[in-house]
């Protein structure tokens, strides 16, 4: 293949979520986060794997690439963190030994630390800026490169940046990406988020999802605390934190103080186990305490959406950011903020950055056109027929192989529908958190058994988090109330929608408890694959959707590798994996 | 799993009931040997997909699933020794890859695999007695048992490499890897020694200097800091020169 130029290989690392993005002439060539390669989830080293399977994937080696753009300004990290040390003096020792031990040690020479690890040469390491990363990932990835967008990023923070509204625009002449307005630390919605999460038991950066799961459970009861706790403009989207509940400013490890535990009372055990719809005060009392923070991410969203939409007079929007991945408030941004579309880019979170650290050099320095929207979905690593058989053959494997693909979605639609579940690997790795029909375990989601069996012998999580439905986007309509509104973010899995009563009634297993579901849709154009399986199950049952959830067990990255699929396989209760065109049975 | 620390089985028997002493010492104790064996798991994973020998790859795949079986147990027994333990924050498992086999090639990791495993077979025996006769025993009898087969595979390997001439490199492989594990335990306690070091001189610039300029910081800082506030005039640049710095 011969790639047009520049060559640019982004890069996401030392915060979480490493990741490495290669685009050359504007296309995107390759992107995939590191801890899919070292198993380690949100995996915040050096990118090394990823670097290499970008490279190995444009066939090209570190000297051809023009450019090596880091996601972020280090040096200004490494103000924030310490100007942040110094103001909570003197109980900011932790913090400010810890961050001065780690940034001077390699982090601030992070061109040296490229370099030396990557090959690569000073002269090619360029700078983003946090926000514009995610910034850029959104935009240069959206159906709407055409017009003059919104964007809006939102996470816990970047440099300073917590939250920030940029107009794009993009023409023949080249690319702007124009911040507007920003929101800057400690004062974030995404931070009070993740504090929240820790108060409920679960790991920052990784139990929010667990967090939005949980609210559906419980009552937005404590408003009148949370008004003590946080600050909401509704107008705006303004959010003013009262600190003294919050401890980022001084310890990196222990996100909220004792002031909020006499807030809100105790904070949950991780140890414990949740049991919900809730048998117990205490447990009830943890999802109302997440209702009520979802509802005021909801409100703070929505309030940043419509301060957009007047600030840049723009019709369409753009979201990214680790708080772009709360599909409930993506939904009602699409709904309530004002725009006729909305686009969210799948990898919303920090791996992003390195795509849109790539992006934003390509077209906004080096002034590369963007005439389509750039691919941001299969950009991950694949393997062919010949490589997942000479594996299961090395390992003497016991394995049937389909002579066409037809034959295949054939036979595992009947599996599924006699209530098998299985593992499906085909095709190049997902790009983002969300499995799409690339590594994913599939279900018959008319079984109201089948949540209750994958999650106690196949991935061992929470009996309360909901499974994700993958639908036929021509049938989606009759089950799910999906509509232009969240056209764009259903294919990537990042809107919860309410599920009709003909979908209640015929998928159990996929209907939240609140009656709500985090579907995708599913387009013959775009992921066609999936599609022709969803088809032959739809031939079977009459209904073109299954039960979608990724391919890895609890705690577990996504499995990059036909050797991690099959280690997924033996160490659960899957019934058969589909890798490819080959299949391996557990009865087999 | 692989044991790196390097005692003999006298002084693993003198210290267990110390290190073992009470629930919130053996729930910590367990969640590090969950964490070792995580660790092992995904390099013997790892090492199944890179190698290109197949009957390596088999028995590194059973190795590594042998581990993550180990990893869970240990996880499970941890959580049932801390009942009635607070955890406030919350721990995960945590074990950085190592990428031996990349590094070192085959037969090294094998020998380094064996020596690894040698050490874990004396830990868990001594463990095994120390605990017979309870629910902790009977975990660690069943674990030691997949350890010696992890033991006596490696070391069938090396014999096989040694039967076909080439006695020679597995002798230096096996130096080799013991020469790299020394430099590792003193390379660990070298980095501790250095992080007591580094805290005590930033305590020391903590009392000293960082008043002052924590004193500059609060005079500058106007309001709380929070609101909508306009880019500034060098946010949106997009030049070259720009875009060059890390600031
Ligand atoms: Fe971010
Ligand atoms: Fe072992
Ligand atoms: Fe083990």
């Amino acid at each position: 293949m011969t790639l047009q130029r520049p060559i640019v290989l982004g890069i996401n690392a030392y915060f979480h979520d490493s990741a490495a993005a290669l685009v050359a002439g504007g296309q995107v060539i390759a992107a995939a986060a590191e801890e899919r390669f070292t198993r380690v989830k949100h995996d915040s080293g050096l990118p090394l794997k990823a670097v290499a399977f970008c490279l190995a994937q444009a066939g090209v080696g570190i000297e051809d690439v023009d450019h090596v753009v880091f996601y972020e300004k280090p040096i200004r990290k490494f103000e924030r963190l310490m100007v942040t040390a110094l103001k909570a003096f003197p109980r900011g020792f932790g913090q400010f030994s810890r961050a001065t031990a780690r940034w001077l040690g390699k982090r601030l020479w992070m061109e040296g630390e490229l370099c030396e690890a990557l090959g690569a040469a000073p002269e090619q390491i360029l700078y983003s800026d946090h926000h514009r990363s995610h910034a850029a990932s959104a935009f240069f990835a959206s159906p709407f490169i055409d017009e003059r967008c919104a964007v809006v990023t939102a996470d816990g923070v970047g440099e300073w940046t917590s939250t920030a509204i940029y107009s794009a625009h993009n023409d023949a002449q080249g690319a702007t990406l124009e911040l507007l307005a920003e929101q800057r630390f400690p004062h974030s919605i995404g931070l009070l988020y993740s504090a929240l999460t820790a108060y409920l038991g679960f790991r920052v950066n990784n139990g929010e999802y667990k967090v939005m799961g949980l609210a559906a459970y419980g009552e937005p009861r404590f408003c009148s605390e949370f008004e003590e706790l946080v600050q909401v403009d509704d107008d705006d989207g303004t959010v003013r934190l009262n600190l003294k509940y919050f401890s980022h400013d001084r310890s990196s490890d222990r996100a909220f103080t004792a002031a909020l535990e006499g807030l809100l009372g105790p904070a949950r055990d991780p140890a414990d186990s949740l049991a919900l719809p809730a048998v117990s005060e205490e447990d009830q009392r943890f999802a109302d305490v997440a209702a009520t923070l979802q509802q005021i991410c909801e409100r703070a969203m929505l309030g940043v959406a419509r301060h957009a939409r007047r600030l840049t007079q723009a019709s369409r929007l753009c979201l990214a950011g680790g708080v772009a991945l709360n599909s409930v408030a993506n939904t009602r941004i699409a709904h309530e903020a004002g725009f006729e579309g909305v686009y969210v880019h799948p990898a919303a979170g920090d791996s992003g950055g390195a795509l849109g650290a790539a992006l934003w050099a390509t077209h906004c320095v080096l002034g590369v056109p963007c005439s389509t929207p750039s691919k941001s979905s299969g950009l991950g690593s694949g393997f062919d027929q010949a490589q997942v058989e000479s594996m299961l053959s090395d390992l003497r494997v016991r394995y049937r192989t389909f002579d066409t693909d037809e034959e295949l979605y054939a036979f595992v639609a009947e599996r599924l529908e006699d209530g098998d579940v299985g593992g499906w690997f085909r095709g190049r790795m997902e790009w983002g958190p969300r499995a799409l029909g690339q590594r994913s375990i599939l279900a018959d989601p008319r079984r109201a058994d089948m949540t209750d069996r994958i999650n106690r012998k196949i991935k061992f999580r929470e009996a309360f988090r909901p499974f994700a439905p993958a639908i036929l986007d021509d049938d989606a309509g009759t089950h799910f109330e999906v509509g232009a509104a969240t056209e764009h973010m259903t294919p990537h899995m990042l809107a919860v929608v309410g599920v009709t009563d003909q979908g209640r009634a015929t998928f159990p297993a996929v209907t939240h408890v609140d009656g709500t579901a985090r579907v995708q849709t599913v387009s013959h154009r775009t992921n066609a694959d999936f599609a022709a399986l969803l088809e032959a199950f739809k031939r079977r049952t009459g209904v073109g959707c299954l039960l979608n959830t990724s391919l890895n067990l609890k705690g577990e990255p996504l499995c990059a590798s036909p050797m991690h699929a099959y280690a997924t396989f033996k160490r659960s209760g899957l019934d058969f994996l589909v890798m490819e065109r080959c299949l391996v049975s557990k009865a087999a | 799993m692989f044991a790196t620390t390097q005692r003999s089985d006298f002084m693993l028997r003198l210290a267990a009931p110390v290190a073992w002493r009470n629930p919130a010492k053996v729930a910590a104790k367990l969640r590090g040997f969950a964490a070792t064996e995580l660790g092992s798991a995904r390099d013997m994973l790892l090492a199944a997909e890179q190698t290109s020998n197949p009957k390596l790859r088999r028995l590194f795949l059973r190795h590594g699933l042998d581990e993550h079986r180990h990893s869970k147990m240990f996880d499970a027994a941890a959580k049932r020794a801390s009942v009635g333990v607070r955890v406030r924050a919350y721990e995960a498992i945590h074990a950085e890859p190592q990428n031996l086999l990349e590094r070192w090639g085959e037969m090294r990791f094998v020998a380094f695999v064996h020596i690894s495993e040698s050490k874990a077979v004396a830990q868990f025996s001594v463990l095994s007695s120390h605990f017979a006769g309870t629910d902790l025993g009977a975990l660690f009898d069943e674990i030691l048992r997949d350890e010696q087969f992890h033991c006596r595979y490696s070391e069938h390997l090396l014999d096989q490499w040694r039967a076909e001439g080439r006695g020679r490199e597995v002798d230096q492989a096996m130096a080799a890897v013991k020469r790299s594990l020394l430099w590792m335990a003193w390379r660990r306690s070298g980095r501790r020694i250095g992080d007591l070091l580094v805290t005590a001189l930033m305590l020391v610039l903590y009392t000293t200097v960082v008043p002052l300029f924590a004193l500059i910081a609060r005079v500058a800082e106007r309001g709380d800091g929070s609101g909508w506030r306009p880019a500034g005039p060098s946010d949106n640049s997009a030049c070259l020169e720009d875009a060059r710095r890390p600031l």
